[in-house]
C-alpha cells in the first residue's frame, strides 16, 4: 500500500510541489503577522495609535479566516489528488477505515513539515523583509523581533488544528464514497442547475449586502470596532452571493443564446460555467485577500505621503540652519534662500527688525478660511508689533539653544540694539520646491549642522526635520501597511497558482479536443489568456472597489478623508501590475503545462 | 476515379526512450489511401498502429518521410494552417470518445462548426442532421458523463461528421462498445463511407470491424507486411478471411 502511495507521489510530484509551497506560504505569511500582532511592545512604541493592537488583532482573525479557506482548498485539492489512488487501495481490498486513516496521518504530515518550514522561512523572511524595508524607508523601529516563541507556537497550534480539522472532514467525505466513485473521481462533473427564483434573489441580496457593508464603512466609528467584524461579514456574504450568482446566470444566459455559437465562446463559457461550483468560493477569497493587499498598501502608502505634506504644512520652510558653515549649494530647486543675524544671550535669541523688513520672514498662520495653514510673508515691523513673536522665530531660537523649549525670541529696532546683547552669528533658513526631491541633501546638511554646532535632528526646526520626527511617530504604520500588503499579495499568489495549476491535468485532455478539431496553437494560448483572465479580473474589481469604500474606514486614524486616499493611487498602480505581470507568469506557464 | 486522398512516403518514427535508448517504431512505411475507400490498419499490441494513425492525422510528426493529403504536404504546414485543415478536413474518432465534459452534446458537436465561423442558423441544422443520423437527438441538452459509453461515442462521431470532413480518423472507435454498439457504430461509418463518399482510416484489433473496411493493412513492428481487399465479396466472407489471417499470426 506505501507502494502505491509512493509512485503517486512521483508521478504528481508537481502538484505535490504546488501544494507544499502554498502551504509553506501560508503558514510563513501567517508566522509573520502574528509575530507583529503579538507584539505589543513594538506595536506601543512605534504607533501613537492607541487602537492599533486592536486592529492588528482583528487582522490576525481575518488573516485566520483566509488561512482556513485556504487550506479548505489545499486540502480538498490533496483529498483530488489520492483519491483516484484510494479508490485503487480500496478495489485492491483495504478497508475505508485503513484508507481514512492513511488520509489523515498523510493530511496531517504533510501539514506539520509545511508548518514548520513555513516558520523557518518567517524567521528569514521577517529578518530580511523588515531589514530591507526599513532601511527603504528609512525608518527605525524599536523592540523589533524576527524570532517570537510566542508566534511559533499560535502558528503551530493554528496549524495543527485546521490539519487536523480538515483532516477528519477529508476522511468524512472519503468514507461517504463508493469505490467506483473514487476511481473515476477526476471525471466527475457537477453541472449547476439555475434556479429560476432561488438564484436572481439570492444575488440580488449578495448585492444588497454588498452595498450595506460599502454604506457602513465610513461610519465605522459610529458603530465602533464590533462593526468592524459585521461589515466583514456582510462584505465577505455578499461578494460570494452576488458573484456566484451572477456568474451563473449570465453563464446559463448565453448558454442558449446564438451568442455562443462563434468561434471559442462556447467553449470558455463552458468552461466557466463548469468551474463554477468549484470558482465561486475562491473568487470571493481571492477579492478578499487582493482587497488586503490593496488596502494595507494604501494606508501604508497613505502615511509615507501624508507625513511630507503634514510637515509642509507645519513650516514654511524647508530647513533652518543655525550656521553659516553649512553649505546649500547641493540643493536642487531652491525657491527662497535668506540669512539672517542673531545674538544669543542665556535664554533669549536677539533678532533685528531692519533685516526682516528688509526680506520678509514667511511664517505659518491660519488660513482665512479657517481650515488649515497658510504662508504670511511678515516684516520686523509686523514682528515687533506681535506681544508673543510668531512661534516660527520661537522654534529656530530653542534649535539654535539645541533644546525642546523654554526660548524666547526678540526681535529689536536694528543692528545694533540687537549688537548691544552679543555677538552676531548667522543663520541661513532655505525653501526648496520639493522636499522629498532633495532627501539625501537635506539628510546630509542636517548631519553636517549636527557636527558643526551640536544641533539635535528632534530640536531642528524647518519642515524637513520635521518630517523626520514624524517619521520616527508614524513610521510603524507605514512599515506595518507595506508589509502586510506584501504578505497578502504573496498569500493571493500561492492561492491562485493553486487553483489554476490544479485545473491543468483536466483542461489539458480539453485542449487536446480542441487542437484536435481545428484550433491552432495560438487560438489556445487565447483562449487560456481569456480563461484565466476572469479568474483574475473578477476578484480584482471587487477587490478594488472594496478599498475603495474600506479606505472611508481610516479616515479617522489618518487624519481627514483625504489623506486616507493619498496612497491608493500609488498602491493601485504598483499592485495592478504586479497582479498583470503574476497573470502573465500564469498564463505561460499554464500553456506550457497544457502543450505537454 | 482512383484519385489518392492521403500518400505517405518513406515514413519513420523513432521515440527516445526514457532510459535513452532510441526506439524505433514505423519503419520506411509508405501506404495510400484512395478517395472514398474505408482502410483498417491491424496489428499486435505495440506494433506501431497509432503511432502510424497520428502521423498520418497530423497529431504526430514523424521522424522522417512524407505525408500528403489531398495534394497537400502536411508537413511543411505552419499551426494555423494545420489548424485549418483539421478543422476543415480531417474528422476524428478515439476510443475514449475525447467529449468535453464541460459542454452539452450539442455544443460539442457543434464546436467544429462555430471554429469555422458558420452561421448559428447552419450550424443548428448542421447537427440537427447528424444527431438524426446517429439518434442521439434525445441526448442533445445533456452532459457527456451522463451517457453511456455506446452514447458517447456516438457523439464523438457525430462531432466527427458534422462539418463534412473529407477524410475520419479512428483509433480503436469501437474499442470501448459491447458487439451490438460496435456494430452500430460500424454501420454509421461504412454509411457515411458509401454515401457522403468519405474516406476512413481506422485503426482496430477487432476482426468484425475491420471487416467492414474495404482494405485492410496488416502491421508488424512498424511495417505493412500484408493487405487484404474486401473486392466484390460479402462483409461475412471479408470477415471469415480476416480470422483466418489473424490466425496465421498469432
Ligand atoms: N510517446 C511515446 N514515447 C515512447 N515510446 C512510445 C510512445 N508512444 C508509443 N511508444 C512505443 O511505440 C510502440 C508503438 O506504440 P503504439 O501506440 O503505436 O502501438 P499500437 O500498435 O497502437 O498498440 P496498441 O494496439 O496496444 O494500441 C510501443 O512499443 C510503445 O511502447
Ligand atoms: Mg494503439
Amino acid at each position: 500500500m506505501f507502494g502505491i502511495a509512493l509512485k503517486s507521489l512521483r508521478s504528481k510530484w508537481r502538484d505535490y510541489i504546488v501544494l507544499f509551497v502554498g502551504l509553506i506560504i501560508s503558514a510563513a505569511i501567517f508566522y509573520m503577522f502574528s509575530a507583529m500582532a503579538t507584539n505589543r511592545a513594538f506595536l506601543e512604541a512605534n504607533s501613537i495609535v492607541s487602537q492599533i493592537t486592536i486592529i492588528f488583532v482583528i487582522g490576525e482573525v481575518l488573516l485566520g479566516l483566509i488561512t482556513f479557506v485556504y487550506l479548505n482548498f489545499a486540502n480538498g485539492f490533496l483529498l483530488r489528488l489520492r483519491q483516484s489512488e484510494y479508490g485503487l487501495m480500496s478495489m485492491l481490498g483495504a478497508t475505508k477505515k485503513q484508507i481514512g486513516s492513511l488520509l489523515l496521518r498523510e493530511t496531517l504530515s504533510i501539514g506539520i513539515i509545511a508548518t514548520i518550514i513555513g516558520i523557518l522561512i518567517g524567521f528569514a523572511l521577517t529578518k530580511l523583509s523588515s531589514h530591507y524595508l526599513m532601511n527603504l524607508l528609512g525608518v527605525k523601529l524599536a523592540h523589533w523581533q524576527s524570532i517570537s516563541m510566542k508566534s511559533v507556537i499560535i502558528t503551530l497550534l493554528f496549524f495543527i488544528v485546521l490539519f487536523t480539522l480538515n483532516g477528519l472532514y477529508n476522511r468524512h467525505r472519503l468514507r461517504k464514497q463508493d469505490t467506483l466513485t473514487l476511481l473515476l473521481a477526476n471525471k466527475q462533473v457537477n453541472q449547476p442547475i439555475v434556479h429560476k427564483v432561488i438564484d436572481p434573489l439570492l444575488g440580488l441580496i449578495g448585492l444588497g449586502l454588498l452595498v450595506i457593508s460599502y454604506v457602513l464603512m465610513p461610519n465605522i466609528v459610529k458603530i465602533g470596532l464590533s462593526g468592524f467584524v459585521v461589515i466583514l461579514v456582510l462584505n465577505v456574504l455578499g461578494t460570494y452571493w452576488f458573484v456566484s450568482r451572477t456568474l451563473k446566470m449570465l453563464t446559463n444566459w448565453i448558454r442558449n443564446s446564438t451568442y455562443s455559437l462563434h468561434g471559442l465562446r462556447t467553449f470558455i463559457n463552458g468552461q466557466l460555467a463548469f468551474r463554477l461550483p468549484d470558482y465561486q468560493r475562491i473568487l470571493s477569497s481571492i477579492a478578499i485577500m487582493f482587497a488586503l493587499a490593496l488596502g494595507a498598501m494604501s494606508v501604508g502608502q497613505g502615511y509615507y505621503r501624508m507625513l511630507p505634506n503634514q510637515a509642509e504644512k507645519t513650516y514654511p520652510v524647508t530647513a533652518v540652519y543655525a550656521t553659516d558653515k553649512v553649505n546649500t549649494d547641493n540643493l536642487k530647486g531652491v525657491q527662497w534662500q535668506q540669512d539672517y543675524q542673531y545674538v544669543v544671550k542665556g535664554q533669549t535669541v536677539y533678532f533685528n527688525a531692519t533685516e526682516f523688513n528688509e526680506h520678509k520672514l514667511p511664517t505659518k498662520v491660519s488660513a482665512k478660511n479657517g481650515s488649515g495653514t497658510q504662508t504670511k510673508w511678515v516684516t520686523g515691523d509686523w514682528l515687533q508689533k506681535k506681544a508673543a513673536y510668531d512661534y516660527t522665530l520661537d522654534g529656530i531660537a530653542n534649535q539654535i539653544l539645541n533644546q525642546q523649549y523654554g526660548a524666547k525670541a526678540v526681535v529689536t529696532e536694528n543692528a545694533s540694539e540687537m549688537m548691544a546683547h552679543g555677538t552676531p552669528r548667522t543663520i541661513q533658513m532655505v525653501k526648496v520646491a520639493d522636499m522629498m526631491a532633495n532627501d539625501q541633501a537635506l539628510s546630509h546638511n542636517q548631519k553636517l549642522q549636527e557636527k558643526l554646532v551640536g544641533t539635535k535632528s528632534e530640536f531642528a526646526t524647518g519642515s524637513y526635520a520635521t518630517y523626520g520626527q514624524l517619521k520616527g511617530i508614524f513610521g510603524g504604520i507605514e512599515f506595518m501597511g507595506i508589509f502586510l500588503g506584501i504578505g497578502f499579495l504573496a498569500m493571493l499568489a500561492a492561492t491562485l497558482m493553486f487553483k489554476t495549476l490544479s485545473g491543468v491535468a483536466d483542461d489539458k485532455n480539453r485542449y487536446r479536443v480542441l487542437a484536435m478539431i481545428g484550433t491552432s496553437e495560438k487560438k489556445i494560448t487565447q483562449i487560456i489568456a481569456v480563461d484565466l483572465g476572469i479568474l483574475f479580473v473578477i476578484p480584482m474589481v471587487i477587490g478594488i472597489l472594496d478599498v475603495i469604500f474600506g479606505l472611508q474606514m481610516f479616515a479617522p486614524l489618518m487624519a481627514g478623508t483625504n489623506n486616507a486616499y493619498l496612497g491608493f493611487g500609488p498602491s493601485l498602480i504598483g499592485i495592478v501590475s504586479l497582479y498583470i505581470i503574476y497573470y502573465c507568469l500564469t498564463v505561460w506557464m499554464y500553456r506550457r503545462l497544457i502543450k505537454k | 476515379m482512383t484519385e489518392p486522398v492521403l500518400n505517405a512516403n518513406q515514413l519513420n518514427k523513432t521515440y527516445a526512450s526514457t532510459a535513452g535508448v532510441a526506439h524505433e517504431v514505423l519503419h520506411d512505411l509508405s501506404l495510400t489511401v484512395d478517395k472514398g475507400e474505408f482502410v483498417a490498419i491491424m496489428g499486435p499490441s505495440g506494433s506501431g498502429k497509432s503511432t502510424l494513425l497520428n502521423i498520418l492525422s497530423t497529431l504526430m510528426q514523424p521522424s522522417s518521410g512524407s505525408v500528403t493529403i489531398n495534394n497537400k504536404n502536411i508537413l511543411q504546414m505552419n499551426d494555423a494552417e494545420i489548424a485549418k485543415f483539421r478543422g476543415q478536413d480531417m474528422g476524428f474518432i478515439f476510443q475514449d470518445y475525447n467529449l468535453i465534459e464541460s459542454l452539452t452534446v450539442q455544443e460539442n458537436i457543434s464546436l467544429p462548426l462555430t471554429l469555422q465561423k458558420v452561421s448559428p442558423k447552419d450550424i443548428k441544422k448542421a447537427v440537427q442532421k447528424v444527431a438524426q443520423l446517429l439518434h442521439i437527438e434525445s441526448y442533445l441538452k445533456q452532459y457527456p458523463t451522463e451517457l453511456s459509453g455506446g452514447q458517447q461515442q456516438r457523439v464523438g462521431a457525430a462531432r466527427a461528421l458534422v462539418h463534412n470532413p473529407t477524410l475520419i480518423f479512428g483509433d480503436e472507435p469501437t474499442g470501448a462498445l459491447d458487439s451490438e454498439n460496435a456494430r452500430e457504430m460500424m454501420n454509421y461509418l461504412n454509411q457515411i463511407n458509401e454515401n457522403e463518399g468519405i474516406s476512413i482510416i481506422m485503426v482496430t484489433h477487432d476482426a468484425f470491424s475491420a471487416s467492414f473496411a474495404s482494405r485492410i493493412l496488416f502491421l508488424t513492428d512498424g511495417q505493412i507486411t500484408k493487405t487484404i481487399s474486401r473486392d466484390n465479396r460479402s462483409r461475412e466472407a471479408f470477415y471469415q478471411q480476416v480470422l483466418s489471417e489473424l490466425g496465421n499470426f498469432n
